[in-house]
C-alpha cells in the first residue's frame, strides 16, 4: 500500500528551486548558492587516474573473471563463501519446498495405498480365507472373487478355475460348503427373479428371500441351498445376473459330526432291534413293561438321532449361497462378465483426476504455508539488512 | 518505454519500429551508463566512506554488480543513474558495516590537495566548504554528495533510498540549510 505523500511546503519548494537553478548554473541563481555548489562541486573526491584507468579497462572487459584486482581476503568474505551466495538462499528455499512437497507426494501416497490395502482388506480375507480351509478341507485351487475392479473378473474364472471346496472325490469326507455373493444390477427385481429361477434349476430351493424394489436403496436378500454337485453351475449361472462385486467362498469339513451321527443313530437302531427282541422273548408283564417303556424311550432317541443325522447330511449336501443383490442407478451401466468399458474407463479417469487433486491440494497445503514463511523470511531478512546498513551510516557519524 | 501503438502499414515500418521500441544493446548502455556516471559514483561512495582505497574498492564492485545484474533494471522503477546509486549505496553501507572504522577514517583528506588559487579568499572559503561537508552528519553528506556531485533529481534521490520525492526534496533541503550553516559557523 502505498503512503499518502504529503506535499513540500512552499518555502522548501521555492529553495530546492533555487537550488536546482544553481546545480543547472543558471545566471539567475542565488549568486551565494552558486558559489556554494561550485566549491562543494570542487571539493568532490575524484578518481586516482591509475584507478580510472583500471577500472576502465575492467568494464571494456566485461568484468572478466581475472581482471579484478586482488583483494584482502576477510573474514566475513570468506564466511559469505562458505555459506554461499545470497541467490543461493532462494535456492535451497526451492529446493525445500520441492523436497516437501515430495515428501508430502510420497506421504500421501502411502496413505492413499494404505487405503487401497485396507480396501482390499475384505478382499484378502475372502481371498484367504478358502486357502485356509483348504488346508482344513483338503480342498484345491485357489478362488478368485475381490471388491472393485478386480471382481470384473471373477465371475469368467468361475467356470475356469476348480471351486476350493469341492467336496471331495473319495475317501468319504463330507464338506459342508457355503458361498457369499455379491451382485449390483440395474433391474433387481430381473435379478431377483433369475436367481430363483438359476436356484430351481440346479436342483436347489429358496430358503430365504427378502427383495426391496424401492427407488433408493433397491436390493435383495437370499439364503439359497443347492445340491453341493450342483454348486460351482449355480454360482456360474448367478454370476450372470449381474457385476459380481465380490464372492466369498467357504469350506467345512464336517466328516467327524456326519461320522459320529451316523454311528450314534446306528447305535440306537441296534437298541431298538435288541429291545425288540427282547420283548418277543419276554414272559412277565413286568418284564414286558420295562422294555416297552424302554422303546419308547429309544424311540424318541431314535428321532432326535435321526434329525440330527438328517441335519448334518443335508449340510453336506447343500451348499449354502447368501446372495446379497445391490441396485445401481442405470446411469453407470456395467457390462456384465467384468469387460473393461468406456464407463469402467470414465471412472477410472475420474478418480485419477481425484487422486491427481488431492495430491495437489496436499501438496498445496505444504507449499502455501513454507510460501508464506519464505516471503516472511525474505521480507524480515531484506528489512533487517536495510537495517544493519542504515545503522552501519549512523554508526559512521558516531566520534571514535 | 511507452511509444505510440501505430498500424505498420510496410516491412520497412515495421522494422523500423521494432529497432525504435527495442533497448539498447545491454552492454553499450551499461558503459554510457559507466561513463556519465562513474566519478559521480566515485565521489558518492567516497563522501560516505571517507577512505579513499575502500572508495575506490567499492565503486569498482558496485559497477561489477550493477554489470552483473543490469538485465534486472527494470525502467518502470526508476532510472539508470537511480539504480546504480542504489547499488553504490548498499556496496558502501555493507563496506561500513564490514570495516567499522568509516569514523576513524573521518579525518582522512579526501581531495586532492587544492590548487594553488591566486585568490586567498577562495582558498579560505573552500577549505571552509571542506570542513562544514567533514563535519557534517552522514546522512546529510549522503545527500549533498548526491545531489551536488550526482546531480540527481528528487525523485531520484528518493528512489536511492527508498523514501518519496518529495520526503528526499525535504531532506536535501535540510542537509542543504545544515551545511549552509556550517559553513557560517565561527570556526
Amino acid at each position: 500500500m502505498r503512503r499518502r505523500e504529503t506535499p513540500l511546503d512552499p518555502a522548501v519548494a521555492a529553495e530546492l528551486e533555487a537550488l536546482e537553478a544553481a546545480l543547472a548554473s543558471d545566471p539567475a541563481a542565488e549568486p551565494e548558492l552558486a558559489t556554494l555548489v561550485r566549491d562543494v562541486r570542487m571539493e568532490a573526491p575524484a578518481m586516482s587516474p591509475s584507478f580510472r584507468a583500471q577500472l576502465d579497462e575492467r568494464v571494456e572487459s566485461g568484468f572478466a573473471r581475472g581482471s579484478s584486482p586482488p583483494r584482502e581476503p576477510s573474514p566475513r568474505r570468506s564466511r559469505r563463501t562458505l555459506l554461499g551466495s545470497r541467490p543461493l538462499i532462494p535456492a535451497l528455499g526451492v529446493a525445500g519446498c520441492v523436497l516437501a512437497a515430495l515428501v508430502a507426494v510420497l506421504i500421501a501416497s502411502g496413505r492413499s495405498n494404505d487405503n487401497g490395502s485396507t480396501a482390499g482388506g475384505g478382499v484378502a480375507a475372502t481371498q484367504a480365507a478358502p486357502a485356509e480351509r483348504d488346508s482344513s478341507g483338503g480342498g484345491s485351487g485357489a478362488s478368485s472373487g475381490s471388491g472393485g475392479s478386480t471382481t470384473d473378473q471373477a465371475a469368467p474364472s468361475l467356470k475356469a478355475v476348480p471351486s476350493p471346496a469341492a467336496p471331495p472325490s473319495n475317501g468319504g469326507r463330507h464338506v459342508e460348503r457355503s458361498t457369499r455373493l455379491e451382485l449390483t444390477t440395474t433391474d433387481v427385481q430381473r435379478t431377483a427373479d433369475g436367481i430363483v429361477r438359476a436356484t430351481q434349476a440346479a436342483g436347489g430351493y429358496v430358503q430365504l428371500s427378502q427383495v426391496r424394489t424401492a427407488d433408493r436403496n433397491a436390493g435383495a436378500t437370499f439364503v439359497l441351498r443347492v445340491p453341493t454337485a450342483k454348486l460351482d453351475d449355480a454360482l456360474a449361472s448367478l454370476s450372470k445376473l449381474g457385476h459380481v462385486r465380490a464372492m466369498e467362498q467357504s469350506a467345512n469339513d464336517i466328516t467327524g459330526q456326519y461320522d459320529s451321527a451316523q454311528s450314534r443313530l446306528a447305535d440306537a437302531r441296534a437298541e431298538r432291534r435288541g429291545l425288540l427282541r427282547a420283548l418277543g422273548k419276554a414272559t412277565t408283564a413286568q418284564e414286558i413293561a420295562s422294555l416297552k417303556a424302554r422303546i419308547a424311550d429309544n424311540r424318541s432317541a431314535l428321532n432326535r438321532l435321526q434329525s440330527e443325522f438328517n441335519a448334518v447330511r443335508r449340510r453336506a449336501n447343500y451348499a449354502t449361497i447368501q446372495v446379497d443383490v445391490t441396485g445401481r442407478a442405470r446411469t453407470q451401466p456395467v457390462t456384465p462378465g467384468g469387460s473393461w468399458s468406456p464407463g469402467d474407463a470414465a471412472r477410472d479417469a475420474l478418480r485419477v483426476l481425484e487422486v491427481a487433486a488431492g495430491v495437489a491440494l496436499i501438496g498445496l497445503a505444504v507449499l502455501i504455508p513454507l510460501a508464506v514463511l519464505g516471503t516472511a523470511g525474505g521480507l524480515a531478512a531484506g528489512a533487517l539488512r536495510r537495517r544493519r546498513r542504515e545503522a552501519a551510516l549512523n554508526a559512521a557519524a558516531e566520534p571514535v | 518505454m511507452n511509444l505510440p501503438l501505430r498500424r505498420s502499414s510496410s516491412v520497412e515500418q515495421t522494422l523500423t519500429m521494432a529497432i525504435e521500441q527495442q533497448p539498447a544493446p545491454a552492454a553499450a548502455s551499461f558503459e554510457a551508463l559507466y561513463r556519465a556516471s562513474a566519478e559521480a559514483v566515485f565521489a558518492y561512495v567516497a563522501s560516505l566512506l571517507r577512505d579513499r582505497s575502500a572508495a575506490e574498492e567499492v565503486t569498482a564492485a558496485a559497477f561489477e554488480r550493477a554489470f552483473r545484474k543490469r538485465r534486472s533494471f527494470d525502467p518502470r522503477r526508476g532510472t539508470q543513474r537511480a539504480w546504480l546509486f542504489g547499488i553504490a549505496r548498499n556496496a558502501a553501507l555493507d563496506e561500513l558495516r564490514r570495516r567499522k572504522r568509516a569514523a576513524a577514517l573521518t579525518d582522512e583528506p579526501l581531495a586532492d590537495e587544492p590548487a594553488a588559487e591566486s585568490e586567498a579568499e577562495a582558498a579560505e572559503r573552500r577549505a571552509t566548504v571542506r570542513a562544514a561537508l567533514a563535519g557534517l552528519d552522514p546522512r546529510d553528506r549522503e545527500l549533498i554528495a548526491l545531489k551536488f556531485h550526482a546531480g540527481l533529481g528528487n525523485a531520484e534521490i528518493g528512489a536511492v533510498l527508498g523514501v518519496s520525492a518529495n520526503n528526499a526534496g525535504t531532506r536535501v533541503h535540510r542537509a542543504l540549510t545544515r551545511l549552509r550553516e556550517a559553513c557560517h559557523a565561527p570556526s
